[in-house]
């Protein structure tokens, strides 16, 4: 009696001592609704802003199937940053889930942690051609880290997103109206002619493809409204729960893409 | 003549039964063994990117710190270990050496601005820490499926056709507690 005790007592202790391989789970906020390209859980960005993001991300992604999706969160609690961008791109599954074309920007922005927080670009690996490391970390150099330094978030942001658009887009060979990132050495006065010279030049194009007559007006209002799925209904409430877009996979609109680890970040 | 027959049938029915248990069990053991392998080919190839990547890194180094001899050589030295790596686990604990190596070439470079704003030493070591990352991923993979597959081998009813065809465990992509520890630094070793 005793011995079986024994032998059930070693059994159990055999049986607790079972190494378990645990997949360090990053601690990793779930998708915000409303926005999909856009998950600022520190609310830096504007609406407008976000509603460009929202724009172009939707554009790239409807011509593309490649996501870029921005993160601005307010402390990665000590994780490393190139894991956890792996984590959030495999969870969300951002990109196709075929071409594994998902880039993800993160930024830290916990003010009591200045030197120390991270930026970093993480791409899925049918991104990895066109956005090898040393080019994001020079992309990061060049705009996200200049424009952190001048002190706005919000144009690293724009900047380095329209970056990775316009990448994104050369590497399929989509000529879909790449956009004019901002340039941090440019001088202001600069950048705003720029800027009066583009709506000019669309102005121009816009009047002499719109044959005279229509109402030019609501044509280009109907162009920057959001797209209806984005709007107040479908994403709201719980992920997976409501309808259209958010039935695929619990998160509405991410492709299921992977990442394989890519990407280059610098510290803030 | 009947009876013969009967025993025919019976003995194919037997066989047709055992067939039917023991063929998807093999296959099953087939497709995990392929599956080791292809996440295996993962983390071999961001070896074998890192080693591509680490003449260059040496080279550009050089140009600026060209009296850093000893710790340019630990790099080489270890680099040549990990090339010359067989199993899983040579190659686990040579790579950590030559991580190593690596830590101790970034503390070095800190007395070097030049080296440290030059265009192209950034952008290897953008690419060489991006190496690290993949390669941390595919054997975060490889190991996850390993343990599967080493579950299946290991239990029961797998485990006797496991034994029946020999497939064997499969090794995990782990270097020894000991063999991580990242070499001491030696802040006053000038590099002679």
């Amino acid at each position: 009696m005793k011995k079986v005790a024994r032998m059930l007592i070693a059994a159990l202790l055999l049986f607790l001592s079972v190494p378990l391989i645990t997949v360090a789970a990053s601690d990793i906020p779930k998708p915000q609704g409303g926005e999909l390209y856009v998950q600022d859980f520190v609310g830096v960005l504007s609406n407008s802003e976000e509603e460009e993001i929202e724009q172009l991300g939707q554009n790239l992604d409807n011509a593309t199937g490649a996501q870029i999706v921005v993160m601005i969160i307010e402390s990665l609690n000590g994780q490393d940053v190139a894991q956890f961008g792996v984590d959030v791109i495999r969870q969300y599954g951002i990109g196709n889930k075929e071409k594994n074309n998902g880039a993800l920007l993160i930024i830290e922005t916990d003010p009591t942690k200045k030197g120390k927080r991270d930026v970093h670009i993480s791409v899925g690996q049918g991104l990895e051609g066109a956005l090898p490391d040393g080019k994001l970390g020079r992309i990061v150099e060049e705009y996200t880290l200049l424009f952190l330094e001048q002190g706005s978030i919000n144009d690293a942001v724009l900047s380095t997103y329209q970056v990775l658009y316009n990448e994104i887009a050369k590497e399929y060979g989509w000529d879909g109206e790449l956009v004019e990132p901002k340039d941090p050495a440019e001088d202001e006065g600069f950048s705003f002619m720029t800027i009066i010279a583009i709506i000019v030049i669309i102005y121009l194009i816009y009047t002499i493809t719109s044959n005279g007559g229509r109402g030019g007006g609501s044509g280009g209002s109907r162009r920057s409204s959001k797209p209806s799925w984005y709007g107040t209904g479908s994403f709201g409430g719980g992920f997976g729960s409501s309808g259209g877009r958010c039935s695929k996979g619990g998160f509405g609109g991410f492709g299921g893409g992977s990442s394989g680890g890519g990407g280059a970040g610098r510290k803030w | 003549m009947k009876k013969l027959l009967g025993q025919i049938v019976i003995v194919l029915v037997i066989s047709a039964v055992f067939a039917a248990i023991l063929i998807p069990s093999y296959n099953g053991f087939v497709d995990g063994e392929e599956n080791v392998n292809k996440a295996y080919a993962q983390i071999e190839n961001q070896l074998q990117r890192r080693l591509d990547l680490i003449p260059n890194l040496v080279n550009t180094v050089k140009g600026f710190a060209e009296h850093e001899k000893e710790v340019l050589g630990n790099i080489a030295d270890a680099r040549a270990k990990l090339a010359g790596a067989g199993t899983p686990e040579e190659q686990a604990v040579a790579n950590d050496e030559l991580s190593g190596a690596l830590n101790r070439l970034l503390v070095v470079v800190e007395n070097y601005p030049e080296l440290k704003a030059d265009a192209n030493f950034r952008q290897l070591m953008d690419e060489l820490a991006g190496t690290e990352n993949r390669l941390s991923v595919a054997r975060q993979d490889y190991n996850e499926i390993v343990s599967d597959y080493n579950k299946k081998v290991k239990r029961m009813p797998g485990s006797i056709i496991a034994s029946i065809f020999n497939f064997d465990e499969k090794e995990y992509f782990k270097a020894d507690a000991n063999a991580k520890d990242a070499p001491v630094v030696d802040f006053k070793g000038d590099g002679k």
